[in-house]
């Protein structure tokens, strides 16, 4: 008989003793976090950041959706803390270009003072040039100008006007002009008087007046040239008083800013347009026109994009909404009167701006997104330099013209953050990704659990509770969080470092332990925790253990039947698992149609189930039928499953069921079974063992245990153990096992009571066996099957029989 | 003759022709008013005489800006003449606006100088812009001094085509003229000494002049300059005003200095509106 003996409590739970941590409790430890289990990842990033080559970007994955960001500018904080400040950016007119305003980088915290000196700058214009035109000075000379042209006009009309008064006419002003009238004892001649005069007189008259007017026009003529040479020399004159006042400020600038060339040459040019224009708008500025004086000023401000305002080290960037402007920036519109409007200092900067010079940190979720996000980085990275191109001009959506700022050299390390397999997809399917992210960084969720790595499992808990302000966790508290954790990895050996679910489970736990007053978090808050989220995740569990209670869905927890055994499936409801029970039957008779799959008949099985189902029949035919064909024929169905069945953990299982059928010998129902087998009969490791075991246990628990019931697993799924608190009472108290199968011989001894029997040298079974028994009954089918060959009726049954398989 | 300005309900009188040629003048007049809490009377004379020639059949019109002559046709200038009236209406309007004084405008047709000098009757001071362009001399004022005074009954602000800036109050007195005719507008347009006030003495040194000064001033705690300077004619005042940066000039109308020429001629020298006191 087998001599598997179920497992010592010991082996159902990995307990974690709270005595081996020496602090009061985690609000002792530093609150940096160490960044447990790591190095991989940790030395990538050292790595990447240390090469200053094209392309060495990062790809950061594997670490929880919550704590991407933290973790992330942790990594980066000691490369940014030792790097140089970059330059601040400004932006400014292009008096060549207009269009293009020009990019100027100056030492961190003198673009402030530049963007300051050159307001300053224009708010003394802005006085002095007015001052200056309303000053006596100016405006004598203006009127000594003006004057000028005055005396000559008037020079020229008072001689035309003598002379026209010696011949006996006056020259009179009209409303447009001047017109000639005959004027006698200086008084103008009326028309009536006119009329008594003779016509020799009359013609004399208008001879004069003809030959008066012909003179003041031609006088009149030479006004417009004498205007435009009087307008010239106020010009002159303007500019001279401009050019006069915005030298010395200017120049002052100058020197001040002589190290940077670019600067100088701006100012150079500042100056000459200010002369050239920009004066009209100073002295415009109060007007109310929106295209007059500050309208004309806006393009000698200077925009200050980016300030590096921290007082040492790179920047850290994280976007975290990266759509296309928010990464390259934007040239931003005013609506003004109906109309767009838009100048230098509408141009907004976007994350590449600010992280220049430093590091940027993306979510790749977001990113892939973003209509043109992704592409606007590649391009930028590629390209080492960022462009602001409107998206809205870039896919025509609008037509108008804009400003095309002077692109910005680009010197960055960016960050993405997200999931492996956007990491495999992107380097598969995009060749350009590989080129311009060539680090990864593959974070691990799960680390060894040892006795160091529990200690820094305490220092991530005291890490994670200073950032969210919790209480601290005492070593009762940290002992089971060491605890849970394991379970969250599904291993006693292992720990799961997924900050995520331990900050979430620390802060409900904090919840807990400030409800009931205490000072810090202990094992029985972190219990009650645990227990209260699985409490409201867990409705659908008891709608289905209560529909087994009720005989709804039939599972047997006691009793033996032939071809009838209890399978462990897991049930996955969001972050939720849990196991339940779920009835495996089998039966055969002769034929060859092998071992037929219902679920996977009916589509209701997946490829890995049906990769099971194959490889039991292998070993049913490698096994017990080597010298001859197989003439069995079986069918394998799930009870009362209606939804999909996959994986291969009940290959065992439905082993054992096909083994009592062929045997008809029947299993104990008690007894509930979970494990893959392979083509020799050995039962192999399974995932959610813990879940299972727990299901069936409810079952068993809820109908009374009996002292008989318990569950085969396989022997490798036994450092996987973290049993429920309950469960591990129940096996210490005797009334429910675990079994670790190593073979399916083991388990059917154990399920059936009766001896496995291994064959002799000549490959028979010893009588009584389960394996005689199988062999016998395949014997049998054998010679039926021949016997039933000699008809000719039987030939087409099988052929018909061999098509469903 | 009234030698003092009535302190309330003042009139100034402005003619209108020429407006568009100084609006400085109309500027400085408002704010004059608003001194003096006087109210703006902006008359607009259609030219009967310009109308008449306009019915002589040769006469033709040479425009100042636009090539070509055209013939002076009546309707088409009583149009023009409508045309300007308005718009040195509106433009009297928002300067006395500016300056938040009353104002009232009034189109008349006749004779310029008859009509000028009628509304001067109804009024206390009168206005004169000497135009920029040389088409009133000989016609808005008079040609010679007796014609002058003959037409002007009352005070009378004299522009010249030029106004500089300028702070100062400078008030010319001959040791002829009643004192206190001079000084009492002089405090007024000072804006009650909130402009600097020059005193010039044209005769030299008078103590007793000095005295009546400072005692007017004294109860207003002005200590206005007061220049010694004696002047032999008219164009040595021209030299020395010109030297300034005077706001306005007060100057009585018969003062000796004056003799002989026609205001308008020897202000134009100027670059500071003069006002003429009666």
């Amino acid at each position: 008989m087998t001599s598997v003996k179920p497992l010592p409590i010991e082996k159902l739970y990995n307990r974690c003793d709270p005595l081996q941590f020496t602090f009061k409790d985690t609000g002792e430890l530093s609150d940096s976090d160490t960044l447990l289990g790591q190095t991989r990842a940790v030395e990538a990033f050292d790595f990447a950041l240390n090469v200053s080559a094209e392309g060495y970007n990062l790809y950061a994955m594997g670490i929880p959706q919550a704590s991407r960001v933290n973790l992330v500018s942790q990594l980066l904080e000691k490369h940014a803390n030792a790097g140089n400040r970059p330059p601040d950016w400004c932006y400014l007119h292009n008096f060549d270009r207009p269009s293009q305003p020009l990019a100027l980088s100056l030492p961190s915290g003198h673009g402030r003072e530049f963007q300051q000196d050159i307001t300053q700058l224009l708010d003394d214009l802005r006085t002095t040039i007015p001052a200056a035109f309303e000053a006596e000075e100016y405006k004598s000379r203006r009127q000594f100008i003006e004057q000028q042209i005055h005396e000559l006009q008037n020079d020229t009309i008072e001689t035309l006007r003598e002379k026209a008064r010696e011949q006996g006419v006056t020259l009179m002003p009209t409303p447009s002009g001047f017109a000639f009238a005959p004027i006698k004892d200086d008084q103008v001649v009326t028309p009536d008087i006119f009329k008594t005069l003779t016509d020799e007189e009359k013609k004399k008259i208008e001879e004069t007046i003809k030959a008066l007017q012909k003179e003041l026009h031609e006088a009149l003529s030479n006004f417009p040239t004498w205007q435009k040479e009087t307008m010239d020399k106020i010009r002159e004159l303007n500019n001279e008083i401009i050019l006069n006042i915005t030298e010395s400020l200017v120049s002052a600038l100058q020197e001040k800013y002589q190290v940077f060339v670019k600067v100088v040459d701006y100012l150079e040019k500042f100056q000459q347009d200010i002369v050239q224009t920009g004066a009209k708008a100073l002295i415009e500025t109060n007007d109310d026109n929106p295209f007059g004086g500050d309208h004309l000023l806006s393009r000698y401000k200077v925009n200050l994009l980016v300030e590096q305002t921290d007082e040492i080290g790179m920047p850290i960037i994280f976007e975290d909404n990266p759509v296309l402007p928010n990464l390259v920036g934007l040239v931003e519109h005013e609506s003004q009167m109906g109309t767009l409007h838009t100048d230098l200092t509408l141009i907004k900067p976007g994350a590449l701006h600010y992280a220049n010079g430093g590091y940027l940190i993306l979510e790749i979720e977001k990113l892939l997104t973003k209509p043109f996000a992704w592409e606007g980085l590649k391009r930028s990275l590629s390209a080492r330099e960022i462009r602001i191109d409107p998206l809205e001009r870039a896919i025509g959506w609008i037509s108008t013209t804009g400003l095309e700022p002077e692109p910005i050299p680009l010197d960055i390390k960016v960050v993405l953050v997200g999931e492996p397999r956007l990491y495999y997809l992107l380097t598969q399917y995009d060749p350009e990704f590989s080129v311009l992210f060539k680090v990864v960084a593959d974070f691990d969720d799960q680390i060894e659990r040892n006795s160091d790595n529990q200690q820094g499992f305490a220092q991530m808990v005291a890490a994670v509770a200073a950032s969210e302000t919790l209480l601290p966790c005492d070593p009762t508290g940290v002992g089971r969080l060491v605890e849970y954790s394991s379970r969250m990895a599904a291993d006693a050996e292992r720990l799961s470092v997924d900050r995520d679910a331990l900050r979430d489970l620390l802060v409900e736990a904090d919840f807990n332990a400030r409800q009931a007053s205490l000072t810090c978090i202990d094992a029985q808050t972190i219990s009650q925790a645990w227990t209260n989220r699985v409490y409201r995740n867990d409705r659908i569990r008891e709608r289905m253990q209560e529909q087994i209670l009720r005989e709804t869905l039939l599972v047997d927890t006691s009793g033996e039947q032939v071809g009838q055994i209890n399978g462990l499936a897991v049930y996955t409801m969001g972050q939720f698992y849990f196991g339940r029970p779920s009835r495996i039957t089998a039966r055969v008779h002769v034929g060859r149609g092998g071992v037929l799959d219902i679920e996977r008949k009916v589509e209701l099985g997946g490829a890995t189930h049906s990769k099971g189902v194959l490889i039991l029949s292998s070993f049913l035919a490698a096994r017990y039928s080597r010298n001859r064909p197989m003439s069995l024929s079986a069918s394998l169905v799930f009870e009362q499953s209606y939804g999909g069945v996959d994986g291969d953990s009940a290959s065992s299982t439905e082993l054992y069921a096909l083994l009592s059928s062929l045997a008809q010998l029947p299993i104990k129902q008690s007894f509930a079974v979970t494990g893959s087998v392979n083509q020799f009969g050995q039962v192999q490791a399974i995932g959610g063992v813990n879940e299972k075991i727990e299901g069936f246990f409810d079952i068993c628990s809820a109908r009374g245990l009996t002292g008989s019931q318990g569950v085969l697993i396989p022997a490798a799924n036994v450092k996987h153990l973290m049993l429920r608190e309950d469960v591990v009472q129940a096996a210490e108290a005797g009334q429910f096992f675990i079994y670790p199968i190593s073979t399916i011989d083991e388990g059917i001894e154990l399920l059936t009571g009766v001896p496995a029997g291994s064959a002799d040298e000549n490959g028979q079974f010893p009588d009584g066996s389960v394996n005689a028994a199988v062999a016998a009954q395949l014997e049998t089918f054998s010679q039926q099957q021949a016997a039933d060959k000699d008809s000719n009726s039987g030939a087409v049954a099988d052929q018909s029989e061999a098509r469903e398989t | 003759m009234n030698t003092t300005l009535p302190s309330q309900a003042l009139n100034i009188l402005i003619s209108l022709e020429t407006i568009h040629d100084n609006r400085t003048a109309l500027d400085r007049l408002a704010e004059l008013a608003a001194l003096l809490k006087a109210g703006l009377h902006g008359l607009y004379v259609e030219d009967e005489e310009l109308l008449a020639i306009a019915e002589l059949p040769f006469t033709q019109e040479v425009c100042l800006h636009t090539p070509g002559e055209n013939t002076l046709e009546r309707h088409r200038l009583e149009q023009q003449m409508r045309a300007v009236a308005r718009q040195a209406e509106t433009l009297l309007a928002q300067t006395a606006k500016q300056w938040n004084v009353e104002w009232r405008f009034q189109r008349v047709r006749g004779k310029v100088i008859a009509e000028l000098s009628k509304a001067a009757q109804q009024t206390h001071i009168v206005s004169i812009l000497a135009g920029n362009r040389s088409s009133y001399r000989g016609r808005v004022l008079p040609g010679d001094k007796a014609d002058f005074n003959t037409f002007m009954g009352k005070s009378c602000l004299v522009f010249p085509p030029q106004i500089a800036a300028g702070d100062e109050i400078i008030t010319v007195i001959d040791d002829q003229q009643p004192l206190a005719g001079l000084l009492e507008p002089t405090y007024l347009i000072s804006g009650q000494g909130k402009r600097p006030v020059i005193i010039l003495l044209q005769n030299g040194q008078q103590d007793n002049l000095r005295h009546q000064i400072m005692q007017f001033f004294q109860p207003h705690h002005l200590l206005p300059e007061i220049i010694l300077l004696p002047l032999a004619n008219r164009q040595q005042l021209v030299e020395f005003l010109n030297r300034r940066t005077a706001r306005m000039v007060i100057i009585h109308a018969q003062n000796p200095l004056l003799e002989s020429c026609p205001p308008e001629t020897w202000v134009r020298q100027l670059k500071t509106p003069v006002m003429l006191i009666r």
